[in-house]
């Protein structure tokens, strides 16, 4: 039931089915790698197609169900982003977050739909939108800080020691190097938070398609001694955790993504780590 | 029917519950991306395997630190 050539366990989506066709031809091949890159784009034609048919003849008090229901999914995910980041920075940020919460939610969703496959299921795009996440709150840190204010946040904020004469300048020539090691274990953490962003959305989703896998097989493995070509459908209580879990993985992508660009605003009282 | 109080501190107790979850990522994350590091300096320096070792260490270090990052948070949200 595998749509790719390769061992993972994932049920058939229509373009590993017209891979197969297609045998080793060029189409095929290509078809082949850009996988995930092609459904990826179906998830994103899919909420422009949405975004577009539900602001045509919009009003300000709704009257179209599809209206109504973006403005609430727009509202609950500027509520989601205005509890961590406060009011006026969550209204900045919002287009950030809200789309790629929106995304991923989708991403994960795929899954489910026969002949469809979860693009996130791949670490590449997973890697990506951490990549994403990584470069605009690097960018959201020097734009804000500035490039002295963000250099100052990543070496742990060092400050002349008060303290006058010879032990000043001990303390200089002590801190001088612990603040170059604060320095390299910042860029460190730096660096964990997309690896932890994309391997988290990663494992669970590729836990999730394994799962629906293994119950489709169970399923069809019952009436196989009958010669029955269709199965028991096992995989419906799994769906339920799938959508459960895509929705769950969607939000903490997009909260952890929020917290971190928090921690590049500049902050009233320092809460900086 | 859960009133708008409620519904804010649900909502505060699944923000803890999803940052926590990130804590065994990122106690993964760090050597790891200290291991990629460490080993790109010794390819480059032709070093052995020192800077792995040191950045290994160092990458450690850095995910104990989001860890408590993460703890102070979640206490501080719960």
């Amino acid at each position: 039931m595998s749509g790719s050539e390769s061992s993972s366990q994932e049920l058939a989506n229509f373009i590993g089915i017209t891979v197969k066709g297609l045998g080793h031809s060029g189409l095929g091949a290509f078809l082949h790698r850009w996988e995930n890159v092609i459904f990826s784009f179906v998830a994103a034609v899919f909420l422009s197609v949405i975004a577009y048919f539900a602001q045509r003849g919009r009003g300000l008090i709704p009257e179209r169900r599809l209206q109504n229901a973006v403005e609430v999914l727009v509202e609950s995910v500027s509520n989601f982003v205005s509890g961590v980041l406060g009011e006026k920075e969550g209204r900045h940020y919002l287009p950030y977050i809200g789309t790629l919460f929106l995304y991923i939610l989708t991403m994960n969703f795929m899954g489910m739909v026969p002949g469809m496959k979860s693009p996130t299921s791949s670490l590449n795009t997973t890697a990506a939108l951490a990549f994403c996440t990584f470069v605009y709150v690097q960018y959201t840190g020097l734009r804000r800080l500035g490039i002295a204010g963000y250099f100052d946040h990543m070496a742990g904020n060092p400050r002349m020691p008060e303290e006058k004469g010879v032990f000043k300048i001990f303390l200089i020539l002590l801190f001088i190097p612990i603040h170059i090691l604060l320095f390299i274990i910042h860029i460190i953490g730096e660096f964990v938070k997309p690896v932890s962003l994309s391997l988290r959305l990663f494992g669970n989703i590729t836990g999730e398609d394994a799962l629906l896998y293994v119950f489709v097989m169970l399923g069809l493995s019952m009436f196989s001694t009958w010669k029955i070509p269709v199965g028991f459908p096992l995989q419906i209580p799994i769906m339920f955790l799938s959508l459960i879990g895509g929705a769950v993985q969607a939000m903490v992508f997009s909260l952890l993504s929020t917290v971190y660009i928090s921690m590049m605003l500049p902050h009233e009282s320092a809460e900086h780590h | 029917m859960d009133s708008p109080k409620d519904k804010d501190n649900n909502l505060k107790s699944l923000k803890v519950v999803l940052e926590a979850t990130s804590i065994p990522f990122v106690l993964l994350g760090g050597p790891m991306v200290g291991f990629f590091i460490g080993s790109f300096l010794d390819e480059k320096f032709g070093s052995g395997k020192i800077f792995l070792f040191i950045f290994v260490v160092l990458g450690f270090i850095a995910a104990i630190k989001e860890t408590i990052f993460i703890i102070k948070r979640v206490q501080k949200g719960a």
